[in-house]
């Protein structure tokens, strides 16, 4: 049975006590996912990752290629080359921990008319407007017609040091599939949040999810994710799929990267998927018989790995929960 | 600790709508991103002391890196000038 850290909150009316927490009666079935028909993948073999114009994952081997020599002064630049990422600057020339996005840039852009197709428009681009107006961006993704997961820091601001900003976020824009101006499926603005006692009482990282409900159904027209509870050994072998706005990339783009599992824990799993800041709330998803379903909730960059919000059980509990009560 | 910023364009001008991320850092940091105001400012949190790198990004402009050092108990006040890029979005 889930920890009362896992109990769910909100900024609306409360979930009626037993909506969020169900017993622990062992590995669930994954979700059905929504629309199938768009989209291909590519599945060398019991694991996938998106068909893209010639994308393949790097091997890890290869991570650590293309570092910048040491001893370059990159003490305050501005440098348009930097949008490619050609090297590793902080980590070469800076002693840092790895940066979020490690060695060579992975991520590839996903473009219009592309981002109008399935999985790539159950992706959202959010515009965030915390408690004191300031703005954010993330990303976030449908597992149901009218709710989408992302981070619990999106919808819940802890630790700002900013009087005024910490809690509830005042709103959010959700825009499906988009591609910087092109909003193939408009947007939405929703009010309406969850996340868990874990972080918003406790700002614990493990955590960090929750969700957002929108009031129309816009994600019968994007199709949304499925999500599982998996075991360690199955996730220690998964190919890792994120995609999401990142906000060092030109706004309101979509970008892609893919790589096997780094390692995984209780609540958390680690990879070296490239990210940067504004794809908080990115699914981690793997592609099974077609299918893609969640494995974790991106929230982490920086250190050694990227990291995510596992959909363990408690936390799995928590999305069925959230979607069965909003089911339109 | 916090790290604030003004962000102007080449020509002097406030930045609306820049957006703020961690390139690097000494600890993980949250993967959301700070979007600058009307008066092109930003505030963001930074988790522990040590040097991180941040990136700001504005259409029509490159990105400019800066490192900022953060001590404990501090806060960093940053002047970032963007350069206009003509291969990039256009705001």
């Amino acid at each position: 049975m889930a920890g009362k850290l896992d109990k769910s909150v909100t900024n609306g009316k409360p979930v009626e006590s037993g909506d969020e927490v169900a017993p622990d009666t062992g590995p669930a079935a994954p979700e059905a996912v929504g629309t199938e028909t768009e989209g291909g993948a590519i599945e060398p073999g019991s694991e996938a990752i998106e068909d893209v114009d010639g994308y393949r994952p790097p091997t890890l081997a290869g991570a650590g290629e293309g570092f910048r020599p040491e001893g370059a002064d990159l003490a305050e630049v501005s440098d348009p080359s930097l949008d490619d990422y050609q090297f590793d600057i902080g980590n070469a020339s800076f002693g840092f921990g790895p940066e979020t996005v490690h060695g060579m840039d992975d991520r590839v852009q996903i473009t219009s008319p592309r981002t109008g197709n399935y999985p790539w428009r159950a992706h959202c681009s959010l515009l965030i407007k915390a408690a004191d107006n300031s703005n954010w961006i993330g990303t976030g993704w449908f597992i149901s017609p009218n709710v989408l997961i992302t981070a619990g820091h999106v919808v819940y601001i802890n630790g700002s040091g900013v009087q005024g900003r910490d809690g509830w976020v005042n709103q959010i824009r959700v825009i499906p599939g988009r591609d910087g101006a092109d909003k193939p499926y408009g947007e939405a603005v929703s009010t309406k949040f969850y996340s868990v006692r874990g972080w918003t009482e406790q700002a614990n990282p493990e955590y960090d999810y929750g969700a957002i409900v929108l009031d129309a159904p816009l994600g019968n027209r994007t199709g949304w994710f499925g999500f599982g509870v998996y075991g360690d050994s199955d996730l220690e072998n998964v190919t890792a799929n994120i995609s999401g706005y990142p906000g060092d990339k030109p706004s309101g783009t979509q970008w892609y990267a893919a790589r096997r599992v780094d390692s995984v824990g209780p609540r958390k799993v680690f990879y070296d998927i490239d990210t940067a800041g504004g794809q908080s709330g990115s699914a981690v998803y793997r592609i099974k018989r077609g299918a893609r379903y969640g494995i974790a909730v991106h929230a982490y960059g920086g250190a050694v790995v990227n990291s995510g919000t596992r959909i363990n059980r408690a936390v799995y509990d928590n999305m069925k929960a959230w979607k069965k009560k909003h089911k339109l | 600790m916090l790290v604030r910023g003004v962000v102007h364009s080449a020509d002097g001008e406030l930045v609306d709508g820049a957006v703020v991320v961690f390139l690097a850092a000494p600890v993980d940091v949250p993967d959301i991103a700070a979007v600058t105001g009307d008066d092109g400012s930003f505030v963001v949190a930074v988790p522990a002391p040590g040097r991180y790198r941040l990136g700001i990004r504005a259409d029509g402009h490159g990105l400019y890196a800066v490192d900022v050092d953060v001590d404990p108990g501090t806060e960093v006040d940053i002047r970032a000038t963007l350069e206009r890029d003509d291969a990039a979005p256009p705001a």
